[in-house]
């Protein structure tokens, strides 16, 4: 087997989403385990050998009040867990040291620095665009769609938003330590019509002075596109390019 | 399939005149044999129409209900061959079958196939058939309004498949069509308009044949049939219908507005001018997720029959069964927006909290069908051997259900392959397992005759491994960061790998219907010699010839359970029916003489007519259609009595 295509958690959050999902999965599988183990019990044990009726049983309460207030337990320790974890993906350390505005349009994206005015806008083709984060900092995302609904997703952040036009959403995150490059990482996860499956981008993550040397750079370097008239040129080709 | 049972020791002698058991006495010990009295054993005639005019115009139930199962077939083969496409395509990474553009189409229409016109009709098609027979009705309460829906149907689904061929293809913005792409700019070919008029059609169909559900259950069960006796199957039938009643029409509401904002320029989801897709979702979800359940109530109505039959127990813990169905019909009407989890505009901790709840119940199910079976002597014929693989599949499903349920989870897993395996899992791999328990099941009901046994076990086994090929490795695919509805896919990790897998494992999932196509040909050459109850089953549909005659039903047995023909046939053991005492036979004549006589079925001809506000007019007609001489639509109290 080849490694995972799945990257690490780049975030607190994926963290925090990666151990809840160990927790479900192990606890999940116990349970199909489990089920699974009473059905071949029962069919092997109760198989027909002869052809005497067997004893005619219709209830027992004591064992019906017991599968169903055991599950019932089950499920609220598991929805307790998940309320904790909701509130634990939800918060992030304080006041963003970076605010990130993701545009996506028929059929890419432009991720723009506002503060220091610098863009991303992924263009036709193969090209796809990259979405830079400094490491050990509090990035937020401001979400936009300039045509249909489409979804942000960064399989390493183990998130995504949906970005639905005419309702700007965000989101913040708290990017860890691991410094690296991780091209597969994005992806748009709403279906959004033709080139939908091509609509990716990559993430990479630097450390933090690094980061500031590549957008400084980015800044000086001229000939800027504006993402909105990117954006026109791309929402308005709906037989698109294939 | 004939019981010989160690503690009979002779045959009974049958009755001297089918059609009642007036001045009979039942045998000491043994069982009774089903084919003993009913009228006639059901050969030489189909009680199907015979022409194609006779198709068209029918209004017969049975008719109907078969014209529905086999549309459904029709539309699951061009569903599943579409299915080759997408598989086909993503065998390997990039472009090589089919243009992004059709695969978009096909993918849609895929879905719009197997969820609208495949997985609901079949439901439909066994209330059709299955349910007036079942509670001891003569048809469904308004036959034409039936025939009205099923051609409502049809039509339907014509009109989505035209998209095809017109100008822009046809409709390519997914099962669920979320504005603004399902919109005039999004979406502008006549292929999404056609998508449209379809849903609305056969929606309307479906709301239709739900009030006829309601209907026929509460205004046409036979005397006896008291609600509690209803089999699960008609139970579940019912509470679907209700369902329905909730869900259709508001998509059918939701489409309308979308057909308005396409061709009459409103404004309901267009967000340029001040309209709200998430509304759309709202709306379509809300319709969305009870349209999960009314699918699968159906389905594991028909397991729930299929169990108890082959392990000749009664439904273990029937009433909680009767209570977590409809504690899950209550609840999936407030879990919807699960789906939408990601929008980031819905309260998650609530929806999160309904939506694990509904495990409850449903885990309720299946140590219910645990239960029927623990103790049972079960006998793996194709049905149980299918209903037993529905299971298995199901209770996987479930614990991927569970994951999803939880918003954490899926802000990463929603819209990826992982739900994509999910949902065939709990909706494709259950959903073609019960069907095929179904089909194995009553087939020998419906034309007379047995499907093999043995190209049943190897169907079994090849659906078994070519579904979990097909669709347990995207569970990775999912997890590991493929977003469903792409035609293409990163060559990284092991995304090749499984998906090469899953095309395989549909070609194996394609060749398991081989067998079965061989046992439907093999059936029809050989002569109808099923018999009434060949099963030993249950429920009433098993207490008339197999296929059963024009409105149904010569003779009636009592009914004290929610197992009349088990209880009948089983008559002198212990233990089953209500009562256990040495004197049962007396309690159930007594029964009997209280009761028979308003099962109009029972009638001798010479009985007078009386005044009697008996469940419906319609018993007297089959009567009278029965038999030329016999004019009582009504019946008497000492029918019974008099021989």
């Amino acid at each position: 087997m080849i490694g995972s295509a799945l990257d690490p958690p780049i975030t607190d959050q994926a963290g925090d989403i990666d151990r809840i999902w160990d927790l479900f999965l192990y606890l999940g599988l116990a349970v199909v385990v489990f089920v699974v183990a009473i059905i071949l019990y029962v069919i092997i044990r109760y198989r027909r050998r002869d052809d005497q009726l067997p004893r005619q049983k219709h209830y027992n309460i004591p064992i019906e009040i017991t599968y169903t207030v055991v599950p019932l337990l089950v499920v609220l320790v598991l929805f307790a867990i998940t309320v904790v974890s909701i509130n634990a993906v939800e918060d992030s350390d304080g006041d963003p040291d970076l605010i990130v505005d993701v545009t996506a349009f028929q059929w890419q994206w432009s991720f723009e620095y506002p503060d220091a005015g610098v863009a991303v806008i992924g263009g036709p083709g193969d090209e796809t665009p990259e979405l830079v984060l400094p490491a050990n900092s509090t990035v937020q995302f401001d979400l936009r769609s300039l045509d249909v609904v489409h979804s942000f997703w960064v399989t390493a952040f183990r998130f995504k938003r949906d970005i639905i036009p005419g309702s700007p959403s965000s989101f913040t995150v708290d990017v860890g330590d691991r410094v690296g490059n991780y091209v597969n990482a994005g992806v748009c996860a709403e279906y959004c019509g033709l080139d939908h499956a091509f609509m990716r981008f990559g993430v990479r993550v630097l450390a933090p002075s690094d980061f500031d040397a590549w957008l400084a750079e980015q800044a000086a370097a001229a000939g800027l596109v504006e993402p909105a008239s990117g954006s026109t040129a791309a929402g308005d080709d709906t037989e698109g390019d294939t | 399939m004939t019981a010989t049972d160690p503690r009979q020791h002779e045959q009974p002698e049958p009755p001297e005149q089918s059609g009642g058991h007036e001045g009979w006495q039942p045998p000491a010990s043994g069982i009774l044999e089903i084919d003993d009295f009913v009228q006639g054993n059901g050969a030489g005639h189909t009680g199907l129409p015979r022409s194609i005019v006779g198709w068209i115009t029918t209004t017969d139930h049975k008719a109907l209900g078969v014209a529905y199962v086999v549309a459904s077939l029709i539309f699951l083969m061009i569903g599943g061959s579409l299915a080759g496409i997408i598989r086909a395509e993503l065998a390997e990474p990039g472009l090589q079958i089919v243009s992004a553009e059709t695969y978009n189409s096909v993918f849609t229409i895929h879905g719009s196939v197997m969820v609208y016109l495949f997985a609901v009709p079949f439901g439909f098609g066994l209330a059709n058939y299955l349910l007036p027979l079942q509670i001891g009705a003569p048809d469904l309460a308004f036959p034409r309004l039936n025939a009205f829906s099923f051609w409502l149907y049809i039509f339907g689904g014509a009109i989505m498949l035209l998209g095809f061929v017109t100008d822009g293809g046809g409709a390519s913005f997914g099962w669920f069509a979320y504005p603004p792409l399902s919109g005039v700019q999004g979406s502008p070919g006549l292929g999404a308009d056609l998508w449209i008029v379809s849903i609305i059609l056969t929606g309307t169909s479906g709301t239709l044949t739900a009030v006829n559900v309601i209907a026929t259950v509460t205004m046409l069960r036979t005397p006896g049939m008291t609600l509690f006796r209803m089999p699960i199957l008609t139970w579940n039938l019912f509470i679907t219908a209700f369902m329905v009643l909730l869900a259709f029409p508001v998509l059918s509401g939701a489409l309308l507005m979308l057909l308005a904002d396409r061709t009459f320029g409103t404004h309901f989801f267009d967000p340029v001018n001040g309209g709200s897709p998430i509304l759309w979702q709202h709306l379509f979800w809300f319709f969305g997720h009870p349209e999960v359940y009314i699918v699968a109530l159906p389905f594991f109505g028909v397991v729930t029959e299929v169990f108890s039959v082959f392990s000749r127990r009664p439904t273990f813990g029937y009433k909680g069964l009767v209570l977590a169905t409809l504690t899950i019909g209550a609840l999936s009407t407030s879990v919807w927006a699960h789906h939408m989890f990601v929008t980031g505009e819905v309260v998650l901790q609530f929806f999160a909290l309904t939506s694990v709840l509904i495990a409850v119940p449903t885990g309720v199910k299946v140590f219910n069908w645990i239960g029927t079976m623990w103790g049972g002597s079960i006998d793996f014929a194709a049905p149980m051997k299918f209903a037993i693989g529905f299971l298995v599949t199901f209770v996987g499903g479930g614990m991927t259900g569970i994951i999803l349920a939880s918003p954490t989870l899926d802000f990463h897993l929603s819209d990826s392959y992982f739900v994509v395996a999910h949902f065939h899992y709990v909706m494709g791999g259950t959903v073609v397992f019960a069907l095929f328990s179904a089909i194995y099941f009553w087939w020998p009901k419906v034309t007379g005759r047995f499907l093999s046994e043995r190209l049943g076990t190897v169907h079994f086994w090849m659906l078994m491994v070519g579904f979990n090929m097909t669709f347990f490795f995207m569970h990775f695919l999912g997890r590991e960061g493929m977003a469903r509805r792409t035609a293409d896919y990163r060559p990284i990790g092991n995304f090749e790998r499984w998906n090469q897998i899953a095309s395989l494992g549909y070609v194996v999932l394609v060749l398991s219907f081989i067998p079965f196509a061989i046992s439907i040909v093999q059936s029809f050459r050989r002569k109808p010699t099923a018999g009434a109850d060949p099963w030993h089953a249950n429920t009433l549909e098993w207490a008339t010839t197999s296929p059963p005659a024009e409105h149904n039903f010569s003779w009636l047995p009592p009914i004290r359970s929610e197992r009349p023909v088990f209880d009948f046939r089983w008559l002198n053991y212990d233990d089953v029916g209500a009562s256990g005492t040495s004197d049962a036979w007396d309690a159930r004549k007594e029964h009997d003489e209280h009761w028979l006589p308003l099962h109009q079925w029972s009638l001798h001809p010479d009985d007078e007519p009386t005044a009697h506000t008996g469940p419906t007019e319609q018993p007297g007609r089959a009567l009278r259609d029965r038999d030329a001489s016999g004019d009582g639509a009504g019946e008497s109290d000492d029918a019974a009595d008099s021989p």
